[in-house]
């Protein structure tokens, strides 16, 4: 029998929570580096540890080409850069602005998550600011 | 082959359907090469072993495949099959690979092997194996269940890529017992017989037409076939434009005299892999061909693959098979003798299994379907009932609540439960429109019809451009120099501000319904859109543009002071 399945929203509302939480931070300024390679290096990282991957347990990587990569992971940006939660200014390119601290779909996310889940969370969320982040108001 | 259980489940179905389409082939009878005269790349030669493959019932099959699936209710001349576009993966496959052995004529050997070349054609020429009908409106089905998934993830678990799913499924074909026997018959019967096909070789055939190879000085040959500007991409966008009419073209020699097999030091965490991987890319003088191979693809983005009528009539038939697929399982209605009970079932099937071509058109079985083909057959399609673009909504650059509301919107294109719950509020609404006192009378015979398949929400993906960050130019034309250094195309050429132009004005997504629903409906939408969880608000413009027209029920209150087209 064929079961129809869902393409799993866990990951999206993960990283919309990083991306409001980053946003919402006054030691950083609303964007993050738009530097593909780092990006996507960042989230293989967090799927070859077995106590963070259930964020994104569902994203694949593709490691056979010069880094690892996930296509899915570039659609969410393109969904997020076409609801206009992502921007990318003129003229350099170089940072992603973020346009919201808020999200439902984040607050449910965060809201759902075992006490376990939200230290592993904030984990990847001081990460993700350190390497993606950019210091200064 | 291995333990794992989706990929074994998967080739014995697999090996099983690919018995049955080869018993009583027998390619005996063809010993010599053949010329195709093709529109696009002219005459094109084929090796007696390639005959023999295509005229195989595998690729035949391909030959009611239409390549751009019921475009041509839109552009009648789009009728052009995946049969066609296989030949001129064939044929442009060898071009890059001659292309590349030519700017190297210094080295005693080629930099592509003969052998290595026959492996290239032969993984184009079954590149598309694995589609089904209307490709990729199938294709979002038998890819989206339970089963394709666990396999997506044993498939990249072992080998570490990210294929489409017809891609997964050539590469089962392939890769099936039955198959590798049909190519142990070829060598037998003399028709391969300058270059050995040993069974490392079909691993590499398959191997290369789901991008992957296990040596990463020869990534490029898989580049070829499956990479950011592989020979189907070069193909399909010439072919697209040449067969639906809109005129788009790149410069196919210019990017073959620059293409190349370029060596990229590889990411520090894959050197356990190699340190090193050969891809395919150009040098910074080919930039431009590349760049123009892009533009392209954006155009038919929007003269073809996202034209609104185009995603209306796929959104109808993906209803249909959907519908068909559902009821093949959960019922014991006998609809006919096709069997949806697992994806590999979608291998039998070609467009004609759901469309018939005969006039009048019979359409046997399930209601609701039958009525979706007679509508696609006769072409009375649905109509637009609300346009959603950027630039129809306003304060999406400013208000925090239309921006979050509007990304809730545009998850329907993953998530079909938000889809299903937003068509029934929409429906529901609609529905109570029609039927509210001042109207019920007009829209008596309409209520009788109206029903929830007749409400299609289509959210499209924007284009991702994968060749900006995959391809790597290296910055000194001499390929040599101990200096070069490399940098992603989207350096050199902003790409992002295309696909961000793309987004914010070509964009758009669309409430489609039956003509006489359209005007309920877009009432309806705009109601259910402006609340809880969307909060979305619509300019005149996005009504405006669908030419709602209502003759029979213009005079009812509810469109007091709404102006249509007429």
């Amino acid at each position: 029998m064929i079961a129809v399945s869902n393409t799993s929203q866990v990951a999206r509302k993960f990283l919309l929570a990083l991306l409001s939480d980053l946003a919402g931070d006054k030691n950083y300024r609303r964007c993050f580096k738009a530097a593909h390679k780092e990006l996507h290096y960042f989230f293989w990282k967090i799927k070859q540890k077995a106590n963070s991957m259930e964020f994104i347990k569902d994203l694949l990587f593709d490691t056979n080409g010069n880094f690892p990569h996930s296509g899915q992971i570039d659609e969410l940006l393109q969904e997020f850069q076409l609801s206009g939660i992502l921007s990318r200014p003129n003229p350099t390119y170089r940072y992603n602005d973020i346009a919201i601290d808020h999200n439902p779909s984040a607050e449910e996310f965060k809201n759902n998550l075992t006490p376990e889940q939200k230290t592993r969370y904030e984990e990847i969320l001081k990460e993700f600011k350190k390497e993606l982040g950019v210091l200064g108001s | 082959m291995d333990g794992s259980t989706a990929i074994s489940d998967f080739q014995n179905r697999v090996n099983k359907l690919v018995s049955e389409s080869l018993s009583g082939y027998n390619p005996q009878k063809y010993a010599k090469e053949k010329s195709i005269r093709d529109a696009v790349w002219g005459t094109c030669r084929f090796y007696p072993w390639e005959v023999a493959v295509l005229d195989s019932p595998l690729l035949q099959r391909l030959r009611d495949i239409r390549q751009t699936g019921l475009a041509f209710l839109v552009y009648p001349t789009a009728v052009h099959t995946r049969f066609d576009h296989t030949l001129g993966v064939v044929t442009v496959a060898s071009r890059i690979v001659r292309s590349i052995n030519d700017k190297h004529p210094q080295k005693k050997d080629p930099i592509i092997s003969y052998a290595d070349h026959m492996r290239i054609r032969f993984s184009a020429l079954l590149h598309d194996v694995g589609h089904s009908c209307l490709s990729h409106v199938s294709e979002a089905i038998f890819g989206n269940t339970k089963e394709f998934q666990a396999l997506q993830v044993e498939i990249n678990d072992q080998f570490g890529v990210t294929p489409k799913p017809h891609e997964i499924m050539s590469w089962l074909i392939v890769q099936s017992q039955r198959f590798k026997e049909f190519v142990d018959e070829l060598v037998e019967k003399r028709l391969l017989v300058d270059w050995d096909c040993a069974p490392e070789d079909i691993d590499k055939i398959a191997g290369n037409i789901i991008g992957y190879r296990k040596n990463p000085s020869e990534k490029f040959h898989a580049d070829i076939i499956n990479g950011p500007m592989d020979a189907d991409k070069l193909d399909y966008l010439m072919r697209d434009a040449y067969f639906a009419g809109p005129t788009v073209v790149y410069d196919l020699d210019r990017f073959l005299h620059t293409v190349d097999a370029i060596e990229y030091p590889r990411d520090e965490i894959l050197v356990g892999h190699g340190a090193k991987i050969v891809r395919l890319s150009i040098p910074i003088e080919g930039v431009t061909a590349l760049e123009q191979i892009i533009i392209s693809k954006l155009m038919l983005f929007s003269y073809l693959y996202h034209h609104q009528k185009i995603r209306c009539v796929e959104g109808m038939y993906h209803v249909a098979l959907e519908r068909r697929v559902a009821l093949s399982s959960t019922t014991h209605k006998k609809l006919d003798s096709l069997k949806f009970d697992h994806p590999v079932c979608f291998l039998s099937l070609s467009d004609r299994s759901l469309l018939p071509d005969a006039w009048p058109p019979e359409i046997a079985g399930d209601k609701v379907t039958g009525e979706i083909i007679n509508m696609l057959v006769r072409r009375r399609l649905y109509k637009r009932a609300l346009v959603i673009s950027r630039i129809f909504i306003p304060n999406i650059d400013t208000d925090m609540q239309v921006k979050n509301g509007f990304n809730r919107l545009l998850t329907c294109a993953t998530n079909s439960e938000d889809r299903d719950i937003l068509t029934k509020w929409i429906f529901d609404l609609a529905y109570k429109k029609m039927a509210s006192k001042s109207c019920k009378n007009e829209t008596k015979e309409l209520r009788k019809m109206f029903k929830i398949h007749h409400i299609l929400i289509d959210i499209p993906k924007s284009p991702t451009i994968e060749e900006a960050e995959g391809v790597m130019i290296p910055m000194s034309s001499k390929m040599n120099s101990p200096d070069k250094k490399y940098v992603p195309l989207s350096d050199m050429f902003p790409i992002e501000k295309w696909v961000d132009a793309y987004n914010a004005i070509k964009w758009r997504g669309h409430i489609f319904t039956l003509e006489d629903a359209a005007p309920f409906v877009n009432i309806a939408a705009i109601e259910v859109l402006a609340k809880e969880p969307f909060h979305l608000s619509f300019t005149n413009q996005a009504s405006d543009l669908c030419k709602i027209t209502r003759p029979n029920f213009d005079m009812l209150p509810i469109f007091a002071g709404r102006e249509v087209t007429h």
